[in-house]
């Protein structure tokens, strides 16, 4: 009797096993393999700013979760990508984290600027910090040019700034970051341009990076700026909603998803969905300002 | 009741060989996730992978320099742990007496359970700062401070491991030793440090591993920026980072090739980390063989 339960056990344990191997390899398996919903009715294709392509990212995924027919595609490239691809025909909409120029057009035939709509879905504004010690040493306000400098490694200590004789500790953002590239866009820098001392892959840990030494400048979200951490004026204007809202602020700027001809059907409904109060939250998920009601 | 014994005895071995299959069932799976993840990055950069030039928006997807700080950091942990390891499992084992050890040997296994975001903690907070204002470093980011913590960690490793191999040494060997008119430190020396080596050897490859596959606690310390310090040796710049940091640090917002050219850093890792543990055994063999030899 005892021998039977015994083996009954092992049995038991044996099912177990085999179904925690079909379970893994299942999963496994279906991961690899490209969910696309079956019954697809349609597809939107969009493409564009990297800066833009988390929020696209993210409410592309709510969005075909909210309706399953229909699937958006999101690709990457850059603005200027973007917006060639949406004249072009290549993506329904183009994403840019700038306004459209005409040079962007000379290579597409018989579309001029007044074809594309502009629809603006997110505002762009990043805050620069420093140390409490060098705030409090009197660098309250420096100019764009200057942060530039730090930037790029022309300007490596405080003193030009009016600051104490320390050198500048530069932290900055992960190469893979939307802020990173925001930066690089804002201050006409590049990856080899922007050269940083310490990169950080959130916000939270530039701020941490900055406010734990004497001598840090560093860029955040908004959101992210307080009293051991405070933010310099850029060109006289300090950071705020108001001030990214209006443009005032130097380093701010609107994000944009441009429709050729005014949005009609799916595309509607997708720059609906990112302008509505659940496409908004993501926006700010993912670290930018949303729009003002 | 015979037939039954073995009914049961074939159920058990099937039992373990199932668990033994699933383990290699798994190692495979990641095995081919990852170079099938990876593979797209190898396709885009052929060699240029093994370069130092990492420029995502040009297409240049080189980790070079993550690799070379992963065996900079890596030595520098080292240097601090075997030293430490093996002279504080000598103290426990052989000098220090039995109160000491009976307290110290449950100590020294606790901080090996130790969290290392807790390690990473520390070192951010108490480290960096300190390594500021000591070196009039620009800033404590630096390979020292990750070689500062990772050896650290991997001391209770070492300690522990080989203590435990010394332990083992058959006390006959000691006592005759001593009794040959050796003193502590020869026998020390002479007998239990060669008899108990490959054990030791483990625990160090053991330290080893842990330095090269930990994240968290080197991420937090080291600046992360893919670039090789000038001049290369150089432990105090906050430029540079290993491959786990740079991959904990960059995958976060990654998207299309460069995510593939992370998991391809992973294989790379993972190659280092299969190229060591194969050798380490080898090493292991070969020791063991020439300590039975003579």
């Amino acid at each position: 009797m005892f021998i039977v339960t015994q083996k009954e056990k092992k049995v038991g344990m044996l099912i177990i096993t085999l179904f925690a191997i079909a379970i893994l390899t299942t999963t496994l398996f279906s991961g690899c393999t490209e969910n696309k919903p079956a019954g697809t009715t349609a597809t939107l294709s969009l493409g564009g700013s990297t800066t833009v392509q988390p929020i696209a990212d993210a409410c592309a995924q709510a969005f075909m979760v909210l309706h399953s027919n229909i699937t958006v595609q999101v690709y990457g490239g850059g603005s200027g990508v973007g917006i060639k691809g949406v004249a072009g025909g290549t993506y329904d909409i183009g994403d840019a984290s700038r306004e459209a120029k005409a040079s962007d057009l000379t290579d597409i035939q018989g579309v001029t600027l007044s074809d594309l709509v502009a629809h603006k879905i997110a505002l762009d504004g990043i805050a620069i910090i420093v140390s409490k010690e060098i705030y409090n040493a009197g660098v309250t306000n420096i100019s764009k040019t200057q942060l530039k400098g730090i930037y790029n490694r022309t300007i490596t200590n405080w003193q030009t700034l009016g600051g104490p004789n320390e050198a500048i500790f530069v932290v900055g953002r992960d190469t893979s970051s939307g802020t990173y590239t925001s930066i690089n866009d804002m201050l006409g820098l590049n990856q080899s341009t922007q050269i940083l001392d310490v990169a950080r892959s959130e916000n939270a840990q530039v701020k941490a990076a900055v406010a734990g030494q004497n001598n840090g400048i560093g860029y955040v979200g908004l959101g992210f700026v307080d009293a051991n951490t405070p933010a310099v004026k850029l060109n006289g204007i300090s950071p705020s909603i108001s001030t990214v809202t209006d443009n005032t602020y130097p380093l701010s700027r609107s994000l944009y998803m441009y429709t050729k001809g005014p949005a009609s059907g799916v595309e509607q409904m997708f720059i609906d969905f990112v302008l509505s109060t659940d496409g908004q939250k993501i926006v700010e998920q993912e670290e930018f300002v949303p729009l003002p009601k | 009741m015979l037939l039954s014994r073995k009914i049961k005895e074939t159920i058990i071995k099937n039992i373990f060989f199932l668990s033994a299959a699933f383990s290699i069932l798994i190692i495979l799976f990641i095995f081919y996730f990852l170079f099938q993840q990876a593979f797209p990055a190898f396709q885009h950069s052929g060699l240029d992978i093994f370069g130092t030039n990492w420029n995502p928006p040009e297409g240049k997807y080189g980790i070079g320099a993550a690799i070379y700080g992963t065996i900079i950091v890596t030595i520098g942990a080292m240097i601090i742990a075997i030293p430490l390891g093996i002279a504080g499992a000598i103290f426990l084992s052989e000098l220090a007496p039995s109160y000491l050890r009976t307290t110290l040997k449950p100590i020294i296994e606790l901080l090996a359970g130790i969290p290392s975001i807790v390690f990473g903690f520390i070192g951010i907070i108490l480290l960096v700062g300190y390594l500021h204002l000591t070196f009039d470093m620009l800033s404590g980011y630096s390979y020292l401070a990750g070689a500062l913590i990772l050896g650290i960690m991997a001391v209770p490793i070492i300690v522990s491991m080989s203590d435990d191999a010394m332990k083992a040494v058959p006390r006959e060997i000691k006592e005759a030793s001593l009794a040959l008119g050796a003193t502590k430190w020869q026998t020390i020396k002479k007998v239990i440090m060669p008899t108990s080596i490959s054990g030791i050897s483990a625990a160090v490859i053991l330290g080893i591993g842990r330095a090269v596959g930990e994240t968290m606690a080197v991420s937090l310390v080291l600046g992360n920026i893919m670039k090789i310090p000038i001049p290369p040796w150089n432990i105090f710049e906050s430029k540079g980072t290993t491959v786990t940091s740079f991959i904990v640090t960059e995958m976060g917002e990654s998207s299309g090739l460069q995510t593939k050219a992370l998991f391809a850093s992973a294989v790379i890792l993972f190659i280092i980390v299969a190229i060591m543990s194969i050798s380490s055994n080898i090493l292991k063999q070969r020791v063991q063989k020439k300590f039975k030899g003579g």
